[in-house]
């Protein structure tokens, strides 16, 4: 993560920032899949009198079924869970990776300055990094949520062996805390990154760059001004170029002449 | 006096009441029954001790008790051969039956003619499965209700439970020492007999794994009745909270599908019995405690005293009882609202802020 993003150029003549490399997109795929197999096997079973809740464990083969695939889709986020933490972990280690995702005071100071903007006491909203304090919100609540979800989940599937070394209780208490944990991890995806990844006015209809890996310089300047800055200076949209690139695997452009001699030439 | 119907209780309209309907159109119906049950006692109420004999060396008594019969439910309503139609007249046909036992089961199905309902439950039954299936003491229709003198439905219900006896005598010891046996002994209306959980004409087979993971809607019936509890200072919450717990919430998700686990989860009757039930009022908490654990090594091997407070017990948590749990709750139960509050405050705020909508040039 270290090193500088591609920058290239798409066939309509935008320049793109690489935003999300292959493997990022990858995670995305895993942690998104196991989450929505883990909401349709586990709300069937927290909400048990439902109709819709019998029809779906029906459906999967019976409650013992359906608690297989939890468990697989449990045990898959767990997996997932471990090496982002082991990546994270060996990028501190050497220094060879930006904790960008990482909220710190600034985040504060951006949220209330974004306040500001709201009730009109400010212009213009705060300039952001490349990634602004809602999307690490969200990021550090997957974390947070997602450890918690992993440890009471984890309790739950050995509940008598970890009954030898913590007082019953503390499972009662795991088992309520997945179970609310759940529904508030439902609805902060459901309003904040439908919302920010969708519905929101900047991306609609789809901020497409967890898929492609790539934003374009434009939305980046408008809504990630520091990342632009950091990349590009002061210099103006016009004025940004594409670094050359063999061949541009996401975005490709074949056979025509480079990025910047069209531009000039 | 409505003389289209031998019967004055209300029939089904099936082919026989038609037809006996049509016949009786003539005369008095009370009457001719009357005439014909008194041909039928001039020889059978006389006939002490005689007895005839089945092909299979059984006799049966050939005495009729006429004035059980008459004093009996059916004894203004229906004659001998409503029940008996194939006897003919004098010298009678001899019977189909084989057995003792043929003879009597032969005989219930004139039952059915008119208490469908009821036969067509007793179809659906363990009992009448298993007299087809090589039990013929299972029970028709006259073991438990008798033939001749049959007693009327309101029977004391107390005396039910010695018709089960007959049969399932170990389970009825069982419950007469029990908490339910001992009420129902004393003249508590609200404890119940055999028939109470079982059934009586529709009982099923309380021993298959579906029937167990759903038998926690036996004990729901009373025992989530607050009025019914109130009245013997019991928690109608029980249910509720069992429902919540781990074993509940799997076995309303079985019950609810009519599926069974493989391995048995634990219901009502696996901590506190089914006939032999005991009240858990006079236990003090550890001796609950105590008696839960044991009750989890029955099927969670290697459970320790400290796994058994994973069953949160009936008691809903509060700050005294599971405060870590309550907490637990409280926290998402003011984080959940409030989380998503502030989430759509700043949405609409955004929106409201968006270029172009108030301020066009508002973008940097």
């Amino acid at each position: 993560m270290s090193r500088r993003p591609r920058i290239i150029r798409s066939k309509d003549g935008h320049v793109l920032v690489e935003r999300f490399s292959l493997f990022r997109r990858f995670e995305h795929t895993v942690v998104a899949s196991s989450f929505i197999v883990l909401l349709l096997t586990g709300f069937p079973q927290k909400f048990a009198d439902g109709a819709f809740s019998h029809w779906l464990i029906g459906a999967l083969g019976g409650l013992e079924n359906t608690r297989l695939i939890h468990r697989i889709a449990g045990v898959t986020f767990v997996f997932q869970s471990a090496l982002h933490a082991l990546l994270i972990l060996w990028g501190a280690v050497t220094g060879r990776m930006r904790m960008v995702l990482m909220p710190g005071p600034q985040d504060v100071r951006d949220l209330l300055a974004n306040m500001s903007h709201f009730v009109g006491r400010r212009r213009h909203p705060p300039k952001m990094p490349v990634f602004d304090y809602r999307q690490k919100f969200e990021y550090m609540g997957m974390v947070l949520g997602g450890l918690l979800m992993v440890v009471s989940g984890l309790v739950l599937m050995y509940p008598v062996q970890v009954g030898q070394w913590v007082p019953g209780e503390i499972v009662l208490a795991l088992r309520a805390a997945h179970s609310f944990e759940a529904v508030l991890a439902f609805v902060v995806l459901l309003i904040w990154h439908v919302y920010g990844s969708i519905l929101s006015p900047d991306v609609f209809p789809l901020d497409t760059s967890i898929f492609t890996g790539y934003m374009s310089a434009e939305h980046l300047r408008e809504h990630h001004a520091l990342e632009y800055e950091r990349l590009f200076g002061d210099a103006p949209l016009e004025a940004v170029e594409a670094e050359p690139q063999p061949t541009p695997a996401e975005v490709s452009s074949p056979a025509r002449p480079g990025p910047a001699d069209e531009r000039h030439g | 006096m409505n003389t289209t119907t031998p019967l004055r209780r209300p029939l089904a309209p099936t082919l026989p009441t038609v037809l006996l309907a049509t016949v009786a159109w003539a005369a008095p119906a009370a009457a001719q029954a009357e005439r014909a049950d008194a041909d039928c006692l001039a020889c059978h109420a006389d006939l002490h001790g005689q007895t005839f004999t089945l092909p299979s060396g059984e006799r049966l008594p050939a005495w009729v008790d006429g004035a059980g019969f008459h004093g009996s439910v059916h004894g203004d309503d229906i004659g001998c051969t409503d029940c008996h139609p194939t006897v003919g007249d004098y010298p009678h046909r001899p019977p189909t039956a084989q057995t003792a036992r043929d003879y009597q089961v032969q005989a219930a199905e004139a039952c059915t003619t008119c208490h469908f309902k009821h036969a067509t439950a007793l179809q659906d039954s363990i009992h009448y499965e298993r007299r087809l299936n090589g039990l013929p003491e299972a029970p028709t229709c006259i073991d438990c209700h008798g033939s001749h003198a049959v007693a009327p439905a309101a029977t004391p219900r107390r005396a039910t439970v010695d018709r089960c006896a007959t049969c399932h005598e170990d389970q009825v010891k069982d419950w007469q020492a029990s908490a339910h046996g001992q009420a129902v002994l004393a003249g508590d209306p609200d404890a119940p007999v055999c028939a109470d959980c079982h059934g009586a004409h529709g009982v099923t087979d309380p021993n298959t794994p579906t029937a167990h993971a759903a038998s926690f809607g036996v004990c729901a019936k009373c025992h989530a009745d607050q009025t019914v509890m109130g009245r013997h200072g019991l928690d109608h919450r029980v249910v509720g909270s069992y429902l919540k717990d781990f074993h509940g919430a799997s076995n309303r998700i079985y019950a609810a599908l009519g599926d069974a686990p493989a391995e048995p989860v634990a219901s009502c009757s696996d901590c506190h019995g089914a006939h032999t039930v005991q009240s858990f009022k006079d236990l003090s908490e550890a001796e609950r405690a105590d008696r839960a654990a044991a009750m989890c090594q029955d099927c969670h091997e290697g459970a320790s005293a400290g796994f058994a407070t994973a069953w949160g017990s009936h008691t809903p948590p509060s700050e005294r009882h599971r405060p870590l749990v309550w907490l637990i709750d409280l926290f998402y139960k003011l984080m959940i609202p409030l989380m998503v509050l502030g989430l759509i405050a700043h949405i609409l705020m955004d929106l409201w802020r968006t270029p172009g909508h108030k301020h066009p040039e508002g973008h940097s």
